[in-house]
């Protein structure tokens, strides 16, 4: 991958990197008021995109757009400054957010949503264009759908929309192994299968808690996985959800979930624990893709944690509860 | 004979020279780029950044005191 100027591109991400929020500054945040945080917001790296802003949206909303605006950007300046083989990779990556969208679309669609809720869970990145996304809020499920299909973004043939998200998260990952490996990319391949793990690890988290059939948990898990996928899942059968989590916490060094803790902590300790793995082997490995798709993470974590600060200070949250839920 | 010797001499000093500078700029095309990206996204690295990228110029100097020596020191001594 020499020619793809990979020290270039690393280089400037390892910069980038370095300009993201540390611990102390989201503890210093939650001592804040909102005002304060939305002003220390507005002052920092996210200066530009507020101002920009700042004549539509007032308060927290003004915070929002913007941090959705700095990470679009961010993420399209990656794409503009890498090459070749490394460009393919970013851009396939990024293609998790096209998937996101779409799924949050059919499902807002499907559960009849206003069209202005289904705007707030988009994330304007990725290869689909913001605009194009609100327009399909505006349509119906059906003909949403059927488009898609047309456009070949959607795999025909799916009637139940949970099968079809899995069809897109296997289509994702197989397609973006592929590459890796194509690339001759020994740790992203690993790195990723990893990841489909930890996907997979969630889903069994949530469906043995809610006491799914096995064979649904078998169906939705993913199968580029590593150690949790559905040929290798027999030794989840007939286990409590207490023994699961004991069985996942054996599965990978770190790993310390507690069965009494709920559902969405033990998520983001999954969560918590994929993006310090990636950020521990794109140091290891520095020159590979590695280091570029984990400052990618690492740059939507810190995005949900700011919204996390101000959405939670805004409700009222306590701090400790905010603070148990950032991912840092 | 003695011309011989010394356009070997000439031709060691002349490689010295050209394949230390050979390899300098292969290290600093990938240091000067990883510089420039660096710079960027943050324009206060520029003096850590151009002293990094000038390190390699170190192996041609090597170079040049080689070509030197043979030149100046070896060659006459013949």
């Amino acid at each position: 991958m020499d020619d793809d100027n990979i020290s270039y591109l690393n280089a400037r991400v390892s910069a980038m990197k370095s300009k993201l929020l540390p611990l102390m500054t989201y503890q210093k945040m939650l001592l804040m008021e909102l005002p304060e945080i939305t002003r220390y917001i507005s002052e920092g790296e996210y200066h530009e995109d507020v101002t920009e802003l700042a004549k539509s949206f007032r308060g927290v909303d003004l915070i929002e757009y913007a941090l959705n605006l700095n990470l679009a950007r961010t993420y399209q300046k990656l794409i503009t400054i890498s090459e070749g083989m490394l460009h393919e990779l970013i851009v396939g990556y990024m293609q998790r957010w096209d998937i996101s969208n779409i799924k949050a679309i059919l499902r807002g669609l499907q559960s009849s949503t206003s069209e202005g809720e289904i705007a707030e869970t988009l994330i304007p990145v990725g290869s689909l264009s913001f605009s194009y996304l609100l327009s399909l809020t505006r349509k119906d499920y059906e003909s949403v759908k059927g488009e898609l299909e047309k456009k070949k973004i959607l795999p025909a043939g799916y009637e139940s929309l949970q099968e079809l998200e899995t069809e897109l998260d296997r289509r994702y990952y197989q397609d973006l192994i592929t590459l890796a490996d194509d690339a001759g990319e020994e740790m992203l391949v690993s790195f990723l299968r990893r990841e489909v793990d930890m996907r997979n690890i969630k889903i069994m988290l949530r469906l043995v808690h809610e006491g799914a059939d096995f064979e649904l948990i078998r169906r939705e898990l993913l199968p580029s996985g590593n150690k949790v996928t559905p040929a290798t899942c027999e030794k989840f059968k007939g286990l409590t959800f207490e023994e699961v989590v004991k069985k996942i916490n054996g599965l990978y060094h770190g790993f310390e979930l507690r069965p009494d803790e709920p559902l969405t902590i033990m998520e983001q300790d999954v969560d918590k624990q994929h993006i310090l793995y990636g950020e521990k082997i794109s140091h290891l490995h520095m020159f590979t893709p590695l280091m570029v798709l984990g400052f990618i993470l690492r740059k939507y974590q810190e995005i949900v944690n700011l919204r996390l600060i101000t959405r939670g200070k805004q409700l009222e949250i306590p701090s400790e509860t905010i603070e148990r839920m950032l991912v840092v | 004979m003695a011309d011989l010797t010394t356009g070997l001499i000439a031709l060691s000093a002349a490689l010295a020279v050209g394949l230390t500078g050979f390899a300098s700029a292969i290290a600093e095309r990938q240091i000067g780029s990883a510089a420039v990206g660096a710079m960027a996204e943050k324009e206060e690295l520029f003096g850590k950044a151009l002293l990094l990228t000038v390190i390699p110029e170190t192996i041609v100097i090597f170079g040049l005191a080689v070509a030197l020596i043979l030149l100046f020191v070896v060659l006459p001594g013949l």
